[in-house]
């Protein structure tokens, strides 16, 4: 290509990136500036601190927040909740989509079917599992009958039950995103190399462990990382159903940060939580890819 | 062992995999069979004991109550939701399309020429990891200097901004699997990069495509924080109001409520079910070759 | 003892008619071509064989016992797929390892039969390495390779030369023969390129839309095509074909079609036919005296060193392809003299495409 041709197309590049350049910028850069300035300054607005008034404390709101229990309470029990979901996610997921993937009378309907809590907004879905759990609901009906005496907790209200709801409505939400991803990974295994194992001896045991999960790895690596990241910052319902109680027994990151931020106010202090957070996320993940993956990414 | 017994084998084997699915699929439909269930139930069963799986008396009164409001026979008034409705989707549907449009630009061009700068890879990444309760705070004092709060396009690029990372990220996955051999011809028969773009690149990936669109506008749909946070009053989207039916003095309106929520969630279905098989093959995020 | 045999195959696809009733009995050791245009059936026909497919209809037997139930993995045969189907997240060394590390054997003794196998095809250099890094004839040799480690009763072979360029399709061929020869075992090897058939094959099956059109020794066939579509397909020349009528003559008959006028000796249709001759290249003598079948007119001419390839016409746009030992030169535009050899002239019906004479 001539110099000029390249100078054109470099530029034709650079405009094209442009809108999305100029939205990162506005929409996620300087809300973070603003962040970071944030956590390193006291600003406190309804203590009457107005913006400009606010005095530069470096590291403090760090260490404070990191010497609140509840903070690292609310961090725990995030992460709990959320390798819980991943977990049985991935056990229902991987489930459905190896027998799906085979000859199955109805696929064309159940396939549709099983994706549809997706599509479900999570209000939505809180709502309904409100439903099935309140106190005179199905789900006490069905324990009655098994337990053969009156079952009436209130979930909600429960300091330990109430995890319970939150955790099984995650897991019905998003279950079909990780059905998705591996379905497609499976779909896209060539046939010949399956009918291979078959025809050199192997099981279908063997040939799922030796055949079909390597090749998913990757897949499966990014698909837990991006399920990970979403499960981490649950707020939606906790917001709907729990308010983060009884207590603070339901009390995600998210919903600790939404608490302190805006019903107290304590902007700079969670921030600080905030950085605290995406460092130890980025942490995480980045070990967690390697050792998945084997190499960099 | 012989044929008959092998033929016995086969056939339980496959009977027990096909009802083992069947019993799975049923019990995943539960939760949305039982609110559908309620939006046809009167309010005197609600919330009976026993429950009543089946209403024993249906009823389009919830419906009637999302569609017109009330007043009078219930504690508050409730306007119409209606207007909350068409809200959700005029904005879910401009911030989709312009996230997907901005998306496509900037994932060519990070894809064909590999640009760096601000959208590279790692910066997309990043957002997605930070908890959004942090920058809501950030959010709205930049709003409420550019007196954004509350309005329609407050919200859409909200919106777009918190869903065009995603777009990127996805559309960038499928542009990587273009062939170089299409690009190579088409700048062998002189067509212009816009050219390119739009003729040769754009088809391929039609079906990540499909799917990016589907992933952003159930995102935007759904979303509640931001609208919970940015906006209550002139904009209200369906996601508050179902909220405001959830908690209020005089009780649950559980019946309204299940009513708004499936038709909050039927178009999302409807687009999801019309897509999915576009979503069968889409989402290997560019790791493996079809 | 036929070691396969398959009985009244049948199968449908949708609206589809894959098999036709299909009857097949290979014998142990056979070298069996199965050959056909696409669409006819053989892939489906392998997968049975195989067990990939069931059958609608029809019995599958291995040495006498109904295997029609009995999964891939236990009828103990090897396979390889046109795509090799080599597993692609695997080195050589454990594709090739694959059948024996599944049933647990001893490590020792997997990488001793491993060794075994990779020198006998020669890639012992290409162990390490992952199908991606390795070319199509090495690819070609370790899905052979893939096969042999179960010792496996016969082979199936499914298109394998298809991705091969032409000079490797000819070497690998060779290649698979020797392997045949060395193990002694059964072969069943599916293709659409019935080229390959008549050097190797012992047994070759012609199909077409789903059933068996003939099949048995392919000099047999290539003897005596029972139908015009066997002899157009089958053979490394096309054979000339010219139609025409058959007009009785006492014990005796004229073809007359198309510029010939072949005398049919001991062949004698009740009535007139409508019918289609042919001939092959080789088998069309040019005599400049005393050529009685027709006259020609010579075309062109290719050298092909071992013989001559002549394009004769002898009606208006109608060509005759004539094969000849390099000594016959004729010039371009001579007229020359046409002689069928009697014994290889076939004659078919011109309705239905079936053989008229023995």
């Amino acid at each position: 290509m001539s110099n000029q041709i390249k100078r054109k197309t470099l530029q034709l590049n650079k405009v094209m990136l442009l809108p999305t350049n100029v939205i990162m910028f506005f929409l996620i850069i300087i809300p973070t500036i603003l962040v970071i300035w944030f956590s390193l300054v006291n600003y406190q607005p309804n203590l009457g601190l107005n913006f400009w008034q606010s005095k530069f404390i470096f590291l403090e709101n760090y260490i404070k927040i990191l010497q609140d229990k509840a903070f690292l309470y609310a961090f725990l029990r995030t992460i709990i909740i959320s390798v819980i979901c991943i977990i049985v996610e991935f056990v229902i997921g991987l489930l459905i989509a190896s027998i799906l993937s085979g000859e199955i009378l109805g696929k064309k309907i159940i396939f549709p079917i099983l994706i549809i809590p997706l599509m479900i907004p999570p209000i939505v879905v809180g709502n309904n599992f409100w439903l099935i759990f309140s106190a005179n609901g199905p789900v006490n009906q069905i324990i009655s009958n098994i337990l053969n005496r009156e079952f009436t907790v209130s979930w909600f209200s429960h300091p330990q039950f109430s995890i319970i709801p939150i955790i099984l409505s995650e897991i019905w939400h998003w279950y079909p995103l990780i059905f998705l991803i591996l379905f497609s990974g499976l779909a896209n295994i060539s046939i010949s190399e399956i009918r291979a194992a078959q025809i050199l001896g192997a099981n279908e045991w063997q040939i799922f462990w030796r055949i079909k999960f390597p090749k998913l790895k990757g897949i499966i690596a990014i698909a837990l990382v991006i399920r990970m990241m979403e499960a981490l910052k649950v707020f939606d319902i906790i917001h709907l159903l729990t308010r983060g109680g009884p207590g603070t027994n339901t009390e995600t990151i998210s919903y600790y940060l939404f608490k302190y931020g805006f019903q107290y106010g304590r902007v700079s202090y969670i921030s600080a939580g905030a950085w605290i957070i995406l460092f130890i996320s980025l942490i995480s993940f980045s070990l967690a890819l390697r050792s998945i993956l084997g190499k960099e990414r | 062992m012989s044929s008959k017994k092998l033929i016995v084998k086969n056939t339980s084997r496959k009977v027990f995999v096909h009802l083992f699915l069947y019993i799975i699929t049923a019990s995943l439909l539960f939760p949305l069979f039982w609110m559908i269930m309620t939006s046809f139930k009167p309010s005197t069963e609600w919330v009976s004991y026993p429950p009543t799986w089946i209403p024993n008396d249906p009823t389009l009164s919830n419906y009637i109550f999302i569609l017109f409001g009330t007043s009078g026979n219930f504690a508050r008034t409730y306007a119409s939701a209606v207007v909350p409705y068409l809200n959700t989707v005029f904005v879910s549907v401009t911030a989709t399309f312009i996230a997907l449009v901005v998306g496509v630009l900037g994932s060519y061009s990070l894809s064909r020429f590999r640009t760096r700068g601000v959208s590279s890879l790692i910066s997309i990444i990043m957002p997605r990891m930070f908890p959004p309760m942090a920058m809501i705070i950030p959010m709205m004092i930049f709003f409420q200097v550019i007196r954004a709060i509350d309005t329609y396009w407050g919200l859409i690029i909200v919106y777009i901004g918190f869903t065009l990372p995603y777009s990127v990220f996805m559309l960038k996955g499928f542009m990587d699997n273009v062939p170089k051999e299409y690009t190579e011809a088409a700048m062998m028969d002189g067509l212009s990069e816009w050219q390119i773009l739009l003729k040769v690149w754009i088809p391929v990936i039609k079906n990540g495509l499909m799917t990016t669109a589907l992933f952003l506008l159930i995102l935007n749909w759904t979303e509640y924080t931001f609208a919970l946070t940015l906006s209550s009053r002139e904009v209200e989207t369906i996601t508050l109001t179902l909220a405001k039916l959830f908690s209020n003095e005089a009780g649950t309106y559980y019946g309204p409520q299940s009513a708004l929520g499936i038709l909050a969630a039927i178009p999302t279905i409807i687009f999801g079910i019309f897509i999915h098989k576009y979503l069968a093959y889409g989402f290997t995020f560019g790791t493996l070759k079809k | 003892m036929p070691e396969l045999v398959l009985k009244n195959i049948s199968k449908k696809y949708g609206s589809n008619q894959v098999l036709d009733n299909v009857n097949l009995q290979i014998h142990d050791g056979d070298f069996c071509m199965i050959v056909g245009p696409s669409g006819s059936g053989k892939t489906t026909l392998l997968n049975i064989i195989a067990g990939f497919s069931k059958p609608d209809d029809g019995e599958i037997m291995f040495d006498g016992k109904p295997v029609n139930q009995l999964p891939p993995r236990d009828r103990n045969i090897g396979m390889v797929f046109q795509e090799y189907g080599l597993f692609s997240h695997m080195t050589v060394r454990k594709n090739i390892a694959f059948g024996l590390e599944i049933k647990k054997n001893n490590k020792k003794d997997i990488e001793k039969r491993v060794t075994e196998i990779a020198d006998w095809l020669k890639i012992r250099k290409l162990l390490d390495k992952k199908p991606a890094f390795i070319s199509g004839g090495e690819a070609q040799r370790v899905a052979i390779g893939r096969t042999l480690i179960n010792d496996p009763v016969f082979f199936l072979f499914d298109e394998p030369l298809g991705n091969l360029d032409a000079n490797l399709r000819s070497e690998m061929l060779t290649e698979i023969k020797r392997l045949h020869i060395n193990l002694k075992k059964t072969f069943i090897y599916v293709t659409h390129d019935q080229e390959q058939a008549l050097s190797i094959a012992n047994r070759v099956v012609i199909m077409r839309e789903g059933k068996v059109i003939q099949e048995g020794h392919p000099k047999e066939i290539y003897k005596n095509p029972k139908n015009i579509f066997v002899a157009d397909f089958f053979g490394i020349q096309a054979m000339n074909l010219v139609e025409g009528d058959i007009i009785p003559q006492g014990n005796d008959s004229l073809f007359k079609g198309e510029g010939l006028n072949v005398k049919l000796k001991k062949y004698s249709p009740l009535r007139r036919t409508r019918a289609i001759l042919g001939i092959r290249p080789e088998d069309i003598i040019l005599e400049k005296k005393a050529g009685e079948d027709g006259i020609g007119t010579i075309s062109s001419i290719e050298f092909l060193g071992d013989v001559n390839q002549i394009y004769l016409m002898i009606e208006n746009g109608k060509f005759l392809i004539v094969v000849t030992s390099p000594e016959v030169k004729p010039e371009v535009g001579e007229k020359v003299k046409i002689s069928l050899k009697d014994n290889k002239i076939f004659l078919f019906s011109k309705e239905n495409g079936g053989r008229l004479n023995t």
